[in-house]
Parts: structure tokens; C-alpha cells; sequence
């Protein structure tokens, strides 16, 4: 955080020391710019041709005054050492006094000389007055010539004179000459010095400039370029840099992260941009920001609505689930979308397995009819075309072929106009259907075994009235009557037996009773009479030691009188029944063989449920309720006994009766049993 | 005029005792108490009709209809019983039973009236 403060604070140091420069505008910049660095090279131009100039007058100057002086010197110099040498061979010469024709020659020189000095001395005076130098180097050399031709005049003069003069006038003149020419050789070569120093130092003035010069520009070329560099840099830097960080920027945005803004610091184009930039992203973020909180409003509002959504769909699923119904949904192709769990242990199919699939490639429909149904057929296209629910019983068949029978209602699924499935709710019925089958089966059965009594009373009646008049006749006839009619009423009571079997809890009220007695007298009474009819005979063996136990005489009675008469029932004449009882660990067997029809292994699974008869048992005899085992297993249920069978189509049967040697008192208000009757 | 013999198989005592009290007015009445008695009788005798239980001992009324119709037995067959359902009419017809009644819908005057309609119209 600091060092975000203290960059910002830099940048806006910088921004204060470049901001006249940086609020102008780009094409103003680009033009200071380039006319900086165009100045500059003027300017290094400039300076560099005054220089030269410069140097060039300096130049002129010593071209122009200062050589022609030293060679105006010159000669004056060399005209002066030659009147010395002539005047100095004259004086010899006139001194040896030997050849005067030769003296004459050295006149001429002399002469000669005269006019080279003069020459020479007025073209220095010429040169004096044009550089406009003072006139005493002049006077100088003007007094020296003078006195240099003077002495020449004066030796030239001087032929005349005698021998003795001569000596003495040539070592004066001679004298004189030396010094006139010592005067004028100073003059001139101090002032040939002079002139050569002046030269020399103009010179060195000029090289010094010519120097000068070249370092300057040198100077200012570099000082031009990085000056040009500098500017470039620094235009460059504010120009681009805030190109750059508005990209940058730009790119952040474009991301979703508003918190930077374009920091400018100048009011060019590129700060009215960033302004503008800067304006547009703050827009942005409060149309994103808005946005945002409009997406966490309707997010919130749709994740309540998901909720609630949810809430509802688990209700409704738990609903569905706990439903005992199986519900179904099928798409207009009769593909399943869904089904609860009632429908999945129902059909034996798991929803994951078939979803999607066709709802009759798993279960195929029939009517009650057994002709098949198919979604595409009548009723149930009714439901798609027509938009009615419908109820019908129809017959679902598994794969495994096993039906069920289902109270099946279908109904539509409308969204708006259209018809987009339909929904089937089924309940089995099959247990029902069972239930009303055996009611069926019963009520054939009993309607059956009710008629053939009511038949031979109606007939047996009919008879004794025709027969009225007879009185054996009548009175025969009257007791059948009664025989059959009491053959109805214990029809009647094992039908009421089952049912208050089925309705509640049998009360059981043991007593101590000798078996062997019990059963005998069962025997004597009941069973003996029917077996004489039929010539059958009935044999038991009492145990030699007293069996004597607690039991339900009446409840016991039941069983083996209904045993014994089935033995009898289902026996040939003149076949025997054999009855044993025997003690064994805790508790007492009674068996009732027989020698009659018998039972097939497969018809022993179901012979002790209700109204079941065997076929064969059904064809044989027509008394017999298919009840009378329903009941014994009932009342042993109760006793805490069992009953079984020894079986083999044909060759008779063998019922084995066990109960324990204390039987439980049960003592429960209601469930009293009515007797059997063997008949 | 010679009474014409038939045989009414009905193990029900009280039922065939009236039975033959009733038809042995017209008839020469035999009695069988059992499916095996009675195909005994048929061979024995020749019978102008039979009446037949199907529910007996020994041997069924089916039992006796599918021998007799294996022994192509001439013996015409009425079927007296109290089974009710299409499934057994139409099974006793088809093994070759002239007519089925169910015995609890008639008086015992129209079985002897039906067996007398039969048996003239067997003679003619």
C-alpha cells in the first residue's frame, strides 16, 4: 500500500515538473520538438560559418598588409647591403686608385642600389599608410636610408681629392658607413622581427580559432544530439506512456477490474482520451456493478426459487415414493421418463435400467378380455387425442411372463395445448384378484356342494309328499330329509368356522384328558356309524399304557373327526382305516392311515390351504368342503401342534397329528368353533 | 309293453334311492354307487340309457365317459350332476354325453318326464 503511495507521489512529482510541456497538445509537441532539434543544427551551422569567417579576414589581413610589408623590408634590406658593398668596393677601389674605369661601374651599382632603397622604402611608406600604422617605424628607416645615402652621395663626391685626404676621408666615410649601415641593418631587421612575430602571431590566433572552432562545434553537435535524444525521449515518454497504461489498463477492464484508473497528467488528447477513458470505465463499472448486484439479485431470487423448487420436488418425490400406487410417466412415444418406487418393486424393473426406453419392450398390456393393449391402440390413445383420463383393469405381463392385475387410470400430461406424455397409476390387484378368485372358486364349490344336499331334500320332499299317503314311505323319506339337511348344516358350520378362523384369535381351553378314551369314544360315535354304510372298517389299538394329557377336547375333535372322515370319504368300500397314537418327546402322535385315493406330491404343497380339493378328490366325492384341512391346520396353529402328510397317488394316505403334551391355554373371548359332523 | 331297462349311477344314497323310487315306475331301475360299479353294469346289461353323476368314487363320470368312448360303447349317456360350469358340460358332450342337467334345477317328476322323452325317442 505504501509503495503504491509513494509511486503515485512520484509519478506526480514528475507530472508537476513536465506539465508545461505535457499539456500540450500532441501536435504542438511534435512540432516544439522538431523545431528544437532544427534550431540547434541552425545554430551549430551558424556558428560554424562566423568562424570560418573569422578565420578567413584573419587570413586576409596578414595576406594583405603584413607579407608585403616584410617583403617591402626585404628588398630595402638587400638595396641597403648593396649601396654598402658598391660604396665599399668604390672606396677600394678609388682608395688603390688603380683602374678609375672600374670605378665608374661601381657607381652604377651604387646607383643601382640607390634605386632598389628607394623603391623599397616607398613601398613600405605606401604599406604604412594603407594599414594605417603609425609613421615612426617609417621615420626610422626613412632617417637610416637617408643617412645611408647621404654618406653614399658624399663618397661618391669625394673623387677628387688627393692621396693624404684620401685616407683619412675614406676611413671617415668608411667609418660613417659602418655605422649608417650597423643603423639600417637594426631597423630593418627589427622591424622584419617585428613583422614576423606579428605574423607569427596572427597565425597562432587563427589556429587558435580554426581550434576553437572545431571544438565548439564538436560541443555543440554532441550537446545537439543528446539534446534531440532528450527531446525524443521525453515527447516519446508523453505521448506513449499514457498510450501504454491506458492499454493496460484496457486489458484490466476487459477482465472486470475496475479499481485502476488511466493516471494522466496532462490535458493533451491522450488526457482528454484517458478522461474520456477514465469516464467510460467508471460508467462501465457502474453499469457492471449494477449489473452485478441485478445477477446477485435475480442468482438470489432464482437459488430461493431453486430452493423452494427443490423443497417442493422432494416433497412431491417423497409423496410419489410413499406412494403404495406405482406411478408411471411416458413420453408421447410411450417411452418411460420416470417411475416411483412402488411402480419399480411392482414391475421388478429399476428406473435407472429403462429410463428413456419403451414402456412395452418391459411390459406388455392386456385387457381384461386378454386381448393385448398397446399405447397406439384404443382406450389409451383416447387419452392422447382426446385429453380424458381413463380407468381400466388391464393385465401387465413381465418379462418373466408372470401377470399382474392392475387397476390402471391414465392420464394425461397437458402442457398448455399439447399433450407431452401421459402419467399411469396402477395398483395391483392381483392379490385381490386372488381373493376373488378363491371367492369365485368358493362360490362355485359351495354353491355346488350346497346344491347336491338341497337337491336330494327337494327331491326327498317332493317324493314324500307324493308318497304321503304311504306312511313307511313318508316317514323314511322325512328322516333322509333331515340326514341331508344336517349334512347342509355342517357344511354351513365349516364355512363359518374358516371365516371366524380368518377373523380372529381361536381360544383354546386345554383339559386333562385320556386320549385312548378320547379317541375311542370319537370312533364309537361318530365315525363307526358312516363307516358301517360303507362297509368300511376302522381299526384302533389303544396304547397299552394310559396317554393322558392336557388338550381342547373340542378342538381336538375336530381335527380327528375331519380326518377320519376324509380317510373315509375318500376310501373305497370295504377298505380299512387304521388310527394309532403313540407318545413320543414331549409330546403325542396320532396318525389316520388310510387305503384310499392318495395325494400326488404336487397336490400335498397346497392340500391344507383354503377351499383347495384336489382334482381328484373334487371328482370323487361330492361332500367335502375343501375346508376341513384349512381348519385342522388352523386349530394345531393355535394348540401349538402340527399336522402332515404321507402320501402317494393311489395307495392311500397317512395324516399325522402332532401336539404337545402341555397345550397352552389361550383364553380369548369370541372364536368358538362349531362341531364337525363325519358324514 | 316291456319296461326298458336303465342304470342310474348316483352315489348319493338318499338322491338315487329317490331316483329309483320314482323312475321304477316306468322303468327297470339298476343302481350304481361308483364309476367302477357302474362300467361293470354297462357290460353286463344293455341299457336304453344311462343317467350319470360325474362326481363318484372310483371312478369319475369323465373316467367312465372317456372308457365307454374308447370301447365305442353304443350306451347313450345322460349326465345328472350338479356341476354347473360351461367347462364340464362341454366336456361331458364332447366325450359323448346325450344332455347334461343339473340336477339341482329340475323336479324329481322332469327327470323321470326327460328320461321317458329320451328313451321314446331312442325307440322311434
Amino acid at each position: 500500500m505504501k509503495k503504491r503511495v509513494n509511486k503515485k507521489n512520484k509519478h506526480y512529482h514528475k507530472s508537476i515538473l513536465l506539465r508545461p510541456i505535457g499539456n500540450l497538445k500532441i501536435r504542438t509537441k511534435l512540432f516544439l520538438g522538431f523545431f528544437t532539434i532544427i534550431l540547434l543544427a541552425v545554430t551549430v551551422g551558424a556558428i560554424g560559418y562566423q568562424q570560418t569567417t573569422k578565420t578567413e579576414d584573419a587570413w586576409l589581413e596578414i595576406s594583405e598588409f603584413a607579407l608585403p610589408e616584410m617583403r617591402a623590408l626585404e628588398d630595402m634590406r638587400s638595396g641597403g647591403l648593396r649601396i654598402v658593398s658598391s660604396i665599399n668596393e668604390f672606396l677600394l677601389l678609388g682608395y688603390l686608385g688603380t683602374a678609375m674605369g672600374e670605378q665608374k661601374t661601381e657607381l652604377n651599382y651604387i646607383n643601382e642600389g640607390k634605386e632598389g632603397l628607394m623603391e623599397g622604402l616607398e613601398e613600405f611608406r605606401v604599406l604604412m599608410v594603407k594599414s594605417g600604422d603609425d609613421f615612426e617605424n617609417y621615420q626610422n628607416i626613412h632617417s637610416t636610408v637617408s643617412s645611408l645615402l647621404a654618406i653614399a652621395d658624399e663618397a661618391v663626391s669625394n673623387d677628387t681629392i688627393n692621396a693624404e685626404q684620401r685616407d683619412t676621408v675614406v676611413a671617415d666615410i668608411k667609418e660613417e658607413l659602418e655605422e649608417a649601415e650597423g643603423k639600417f641593418l637594426d631597423s630593418v631587421n627589427a622591424l622584419l622581427i617585428y613583422e614576423r612575430e606579428e605574423v607569427d602571431e596572427e597565425a597562432e590566433e587563427i589556429t587558435e580559432y580554426i581550434e576553437i572552432t572545431q571544438k565548439s562545434l564538436l560541443f555543440l553537435s554532441i550537446t545537439s544530439l543528446f539534446i534531440g535524444i532528450l527531446l525524443t525521449y521525453l515527447f516519446s515518454y508523453l505521448i506513449a506512456n499514457p498510450i501504454i497504461s491506458l492499454r493496460n489498463i484496457t486489458s484490466k477492464i476487459a477482465k472486470g477490474d475496475f479499481s485502476k484508473k488511466v493516471h494522466h497528467y496532462f490535458s493533451d488528447e491522450i488526457g482528454e482520451l484517458a478522461d474520456s477513458f477514465n469516464f467510460m470505465s467508471s460508467e462501465l463499472q457502474q453499469l457492471y456493478s449494477g449489473l452485478e448486484k441485478k445477477v446477485k439479485e435475480k442468482t438470489a431470487d432464482i437459488r430461493t426459487a431453486q430452493k423452494k423448487l427443490q423443497t417442493e420436488k422432494a416433497k412431491l418425490e417423497t409423496f410419489l415414493e410413499s406412494i403404495g400406487e406405482g406411478i408411471i410417466a411416458l413420453d408421447t412415444k410411450g417411452r418411460i421418463v420416470t417411475l416411483n418406487k412402488s411402480a419399480e418393486s411392482m414391475l421388478g424393473i429399476s428406473l435407472k435400467k429403462v429410463i428413456g426406453q419403451p414402456f412395452k419392450s418391459h411390459i406388455k398390456l392386456k385387457n381384461e378380455g386378454g386381448n393385448p393393449l398397446l399405447i397406439e391402440d384404443h382406450p389409451i390413445s383416447d387419452v392422447m387425442t382426446k385429453r380424458k383420463s381413463i380407468f381400466l383393469i388391464s393385465t401387465f405381463i413381465k418379462k418373466d411372463k408372470s401377470k399382474l392385475y392392475m387397476a390402471t387410470t391414465i392420464a394425461p400430461i397437458i402442457d398448455g395445448k399439447k399433450v407431452i406424455g401421459l402419467i399411469s397409476t396402477f395398483r395391483d390387484m392381483t392379490k385381490e384378484k386372488e381373493v376373488e378368485q378363491t371367492k369365485t372358486d368358493f362360490i362355485s364349490l359351495a354353491s355346488h356342494q350346497l346344491r347336491t344336499p338341497l337337491t336330494g331334500i327337494k327331491w326327498i320332499l317332493q317324493e314324500a309328499d307324493r308318497m304321503k299317503n304311504i306312511k313307511e314311505w313318508r316317514e323314511e323319506y322325512l328322516s333322509d330329509a333331515v340326514v341331508s339337511t344336517e349334512r347342509m348344516i355342517s357344511l354351513v358350520h365349516d364355512l363359518l368356522n374358516v371365516s371366524r378362523l380368518d377373523s380372529g384369535i381361536l381360544a383354546v381351553d386345554p383339559k386333562k384328558t385320556d386320549l385312548g378314551e378320547f379317541i375311542s369314544r370319537l370312533i364309537k360315535v361318530d365315525a363307526q356309524p358312516v363307516a358301517n354304510a360303507k362297509k368300511q372298517k376302522i381299526v384302533f389299538k389303544k396304547p397299552a399304557n394310559k396317554i393322558i394329557t392336557s388338550i381342547d377336547q373340542d378342538l381336538i375333535h375336530q381335527v380327528i373327526s375331519n380326518l377320519v372322515s376324509n380317510a373315509l370319504r375318500y376310501s373305497e368300500k370295504g377298505k380299512t382305516i387304521t388310527i394309532g397314537l403313540k407318545k413320543k418327546k414331549g409330546k403325542i402322535e396320532i396318525s389316520i392311515k388310510d387305503q384310499g385315493i392318495g395325494v400326488t406330491k404336487k397336490d400335498q404343497e397346497q392340500l391344507f390351504e383354503k377351499f383347495y380339493r384336489t382334482k381328484d378328490a373334487a371328482l370323487y366325492s361330492t361332500t367335502g368342503s375343501g375346508l376341513g384341512l384349512y381348519i385342522i391346520k388352523k386349530i394345531l396353529l393355535a394348540c401349538k401342534g402340527t399336522v402332515s402328510i404321507e402320501s402317494k397317488k393311489g395307495k392311500g394316505s397317512t395324516f399325522t397329528v402332532s401336539i404337545p403334551t402341555k397345550t397352552p391355554t389361550k383364553k380369548v373371548n369370541g372364536a368358538q368353533l362349531f362341531s364337525h359332523t363325519i358324514s | 309293453m316291456k319296461l326298458k331297462r336303465i342304470l342310474i349311477a348316483e352315489d348319493d344314497p338318499y338322491l338315487s334311492k329317490v331316483m329309483r323310487n320314482y323312475l321304477e315306475e316306468r322303468f327297470i331301475v339298476d343302481l350304481a354307487e361308483d364309476g367302477g360299479e357302474t362300467l361293470e353294469m354297462i357290460h353286463k346289461n344293455n341299457y336304453a340309457v344311462v343317467l350319470l353323476d360325474l362326481i363318484m368314487p372310483v371312478k369319475n363320470g369323465f373316467q367312465v365317459l372317456e372308457i365307454l368312448q374308447e370301447e365305442k360303447n353304443p350306451t347313450p349317456v345322460l349326465i345328472f350332476s350338479n356341476l354347473a360350469e360351461k367347462e364340464e358340460m362341454d366336456r361331458a358332450i364332447s366325450l359323448g354325453a346325450k344332455n347334461y342337467y343339473i340336477k339341482s334345477d329340475m323336479d324329481i317328476d322332469e327327470v323321470a318326464k326327460a328320461i321317458t322323452k329320451f328313451t321314446e325317442g331312442q325307440a322311434k
